[in-house]
């Protein structure tokens, strides 16, 4: 075996202490920075911007206390801790982006960014608050065309066509490998940890060099599948392990906490479903060049399926397809804080659970440590009820 | 307005052959579907509706949300031809997913902003949409000139809601705040545009020649923020047994949706009512922008004391713009002070002192 699996994981895993110095470089060399959220910004566009894009999401309790001398403590705390950052300069990332991107995404953000725009040069992105083709498109592209000439004239370059095509061949190239990574958690046993499947996602926000970090993560896929393949993968077999999908957004801060030790304690993350889940990943912008490339964008990024659209219909029949074709056990729905659109929108996941027949688990929690144990404890039992379910099944 | 106040409108509107509407926010246009002949009710607030949220609503969520959803679910709105939704606040557009059955819905698209080239064309097409959806649904037809009539009736309400709340320029102002908006709500529980406009003008002459009984020096109070619902009374209360009287509601069920005007002799009919619905001054908007202009004329026209802004639980469009109106306020000497609350009566003690110690300030 010529590579070793937990080192190559493991690059992923700190990528985010690493990239500070990765940052550093880049602005040193002259190239610029466009701090991120969401989803729902256009990579594509970014990336023919000639921008090098970093997540800006806060995922740490520290930097709360001086958000909450301007915003309100009742907040979600993923936008405290992100605002707090750019408050007290206490992230890198932050600090080193020439311009930061936001959309009105939920209420709590869109209003924070107007504070942050006070902070730092901005462009918001509105979003179609209806996710339907017929009645949100033409606005969306309206403002992904304002987006697009913001950027060009902050860089003082146009983004051409081809600029765009080109970027956006690139990034469905990543997108067809990110979605990789969730096929990995079909098989039987899972040929990749949930754990792991998030250290991937979240460490590839920090690592600058796209080619580089395809070659890599082509590595680290090959070699779980093999290793799979040669009965070594990272689970071992036990048809009553509970699968699980994982739906929510905005994990950083609370991953170790809910991600780790649902795995720990024998369950088995099969997917992530939500913004960064697997419907964003499988979709790709088209690539007839003879249409408009960013009104391809448009039609690809409506359909992120966030809880801040509504009626969010799509998202329901994802869910519903996810939990059926990774053969999910269960669905764990992680909210943040006072999150009101996630928060809402897991009693209609909850349904189609029902639907489906399976139970659904809702962790509501933050930033602060205090609440592991009782956490462990809802999770234990969760996964102990699937448990003795499938064995019913089985052996009756 | 309770529940039995409710049926009885809506049988009377049926009765005489009126379909009947009902909606909760500002931001939906009434005149489209006066228009399409129905009667419109903006239940803002219904006295006696029992709490059902906690079977699907997660407990810290703001209060009219809960009611929305609560109402919503309950039987009295099981004769109502049409229960209009917007995606205004996260709460509410998320909550109206989870009404069962979702027939009689539609889902009504607001612009998140005013100041963006998509706002206009945005609502503009919302209109047409919404139109043809009366039409399909119920056949209904609306003509331009069925519409520019409505929205006459429309301009006509709004004025009389604000020559009802301009009673309060007086020093001292005419009556109690409370008192105003006891008459506002008796007179908005009519179901039509026409109905309400005379039962404001009735309402102001009936204050109008009360007895004058706010003393000279009580402090003048402007009220701004989230909607009142079911939460009014203990607001105003607090306000009013310190000392304090309130002049002006700058809140979603008074200035913010009066204040707004359509050019009925524009040749561009639906383009002047998406301009009227541009210029809304709630705080989904990103920026608000006009929600400082309209205070600071407000606060000048009724020569306030200070600056109440009232924010429930959770609701972080409102809580979130605190921090810009509370320097907006320093920055031209306006006094500014926040409180927040949530539905019950837990927490009457604490606002009543908050609220005393900023009216004392003044
Ligand atoms: S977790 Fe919820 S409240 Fe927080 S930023 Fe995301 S959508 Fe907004
Ligand atoms: S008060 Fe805020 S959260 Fe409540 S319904 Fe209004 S905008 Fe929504």
């Amino acid at each position: 075996m010529s590579i070793s699996l937990p080192e190559h994981f493991s690059e992923f895993a700190e990528a985010r202490q690493q990239g500070f110095l990765a940052v550093k470089e880049l602005k040193e060399s002259g190239k610029k920075v466009c701090g991120t959220f969401c989803q729902y910004t256009p990579a594509e566009i970014i990336l023919a911007a000639g921008l090098y894009s970093v997540g800006l999401c806060g995922k740490s309790a520290a930097p709360i206390k001086t958000a909450e001398t301007r915003l309100p403590a009742n907040l979600c705390p993923l936008i405290k801790a992100s605002y707090g950052h750019a408050l007290e300069d206490s992230c890198p990332y932050a600090y080193f982006s020439d311009i930061v991107v936001g959309e009105t995404t939920c209420d709590g953000k869109k209003k924070m960014y107007e504070l942050l725009g006070e902070l730092k040069p901005m462009q918001v992105i509105h979003l179609p608050n209806l996710p339907d083709y017929e009645r949100s498109l033409d606005m969306w592209i309206t403002e992904l065309r304002a987006f697009t000439r913001g950027l060009e004239e902050f860089t003082g370059e146009e983004i051409t066509e081809d600029k765009l095509n080109e970027a956006i061949e690139w990034c469905n190239k990543e997108r067809v490998q990110a979605a990789r990574i969730y096929e990995l958690g079909k098989y039987d046993p899972p040929a990749i940890t949930g754990t792991h499947m998030r250290d991937v996602m979240e460490g590839e926000q920090y690592i600058f060099d796209r080619h580089r970090k395809y070659e890599k993560l082509k590595e680290i896929l090959d070699q779980c599948e093999a290793d799979w393949h040669a009965g070594q993968g990272p689970f071992a077999p036990d048809p009553c392990r509970p699968r699980i999908i994982i739906s929510g957004a905005g994990l950083g801060g609370v991953a170790e906490k809910t991600v780790n030790v649902l795995e720990e304690l024998g369950g088995a993350i099969v997917c992530y479903e939500g913004c960064s889940g697997i419907s964003s990943r499988r979709r790709l912008v088209s690539e007839d060049r003879s249409r408009d490339p960013i009104v391809r964008i448009a039609e690809k990024y409506i359909e992120v399926p966030c809880a801040v659209v509504s009626p969010n219909t799509r998202r329901m029949e994802q869910v519903a397809d996810t939990i059926d074709e990774w053969k999910a056990d269960g669905v764990v729905s992680l909210t943040l804080h006072s999150c009101n659109p996630f928060a809402i929108e897991t009693e209609n996941i909850r349904r189609v659970c029902q639907r489906k027949g399976i139970p659904l688990l809702h962790i509501e929690t933050d930033f602060t440590p205090g609440d592991e144990g009782q956490i462990r404890t809802r999770i234990e039992a969760y996964l102990e009820m699937i448990r003795k379910k499938k064995e019913e099944a089985l052996y009756g | 307005m309770d529940k039995q106040q409710l049926k009885q409108i809506i049988d009377r509107c049926h009765q005489r052959g009126q379909r009947v509407a009902v909606h909760f926010c500002s931001h939906v246009p009434e005149e489209v579907l006066t228009a399409a002949g129905f009667a419109v009710i903006r239940l803002t607030h219904l006295e006696d509706v029992a709490d059902i949220s906690p079977r699907a609503l997660p407990g810290n969520l703001c209060p009219v949300v809960k009611e929305c959803y609560s109402i919503c679910e309950d039987p009295v709105l099981k004769d109502v031809d049409l229960i209009l939704t917007e995606s205004s606040c996260d709460g509410k557009k998320k909550m109206y997913e989870l009404i069962t059955p979702q027939e009689k819905l539609w889902y009504y698209q607001v612009a998140q902003g005013s100041d963006r080239a998509y706002v206009a064309p945005l609502i503009r097409s919302e209109l047409g949409y919404l139109i043809r959806m009366l039409q399909d649904r119920f056949g209904a037809q609306v003509t331009e000139e069925g519409l520019r009539e409505a929205a006459r009736q429309a301009n006509a309400e709004r004025e009389s809601v604000m020559e009802l709340m301009a009673l309060q320029k007086a020093e001292p102002p005419a009556v109690w705040g409370a008192q105003l908006y006891e008459a506002w709500r008796t007179a908005q529980a009519n179901p039509t545009c026409e109905e309400r406009t005379a039962a404001y003008r009735q309402q102001r002459e009936r204050l109008a020649s009360a007895e004058h009984t706010v003393p000279a020096d009580a402090k003048r109070i402007l009220l701004t923020g989230c909607p009142l619902g079911g939460v009014y009374r203990k607001v105003l209360q607090a306000v009013e047994e310190n000392d304090g009287v309130v002049v002006c509601f700058e809140n979603c069920e008074l200035a913010k949706s009066s204040v707004r005007h359509t050019d009925t002799e524009a040749e561009d009919l639906v383009g002047a009512l998406a301009e009227c619905y541009r210029n809304t001054a709630c705080a989904i908007m990103a920026p608000n922008d006009l929600r400082f202009a309209l205070l600071l004329r407000l606060a000048e026209e009724y020569r306030v004391d200070g600056i109440l802004d009232l924010t429930l639980q959770t609701c972080h469009a409102y809580t979130v713009e605190r921090d810009k109106l509370s320097r907006f306020c320093r920055q031209h000497d306006l006094p500014y002070m926040a409180v927040e609350t949530s539905a019950g009566d837990s927490d009457v003690g604490q606002l009543k002192t908050r609220i005393a110690a900023f009216l004392e300030m003044l």
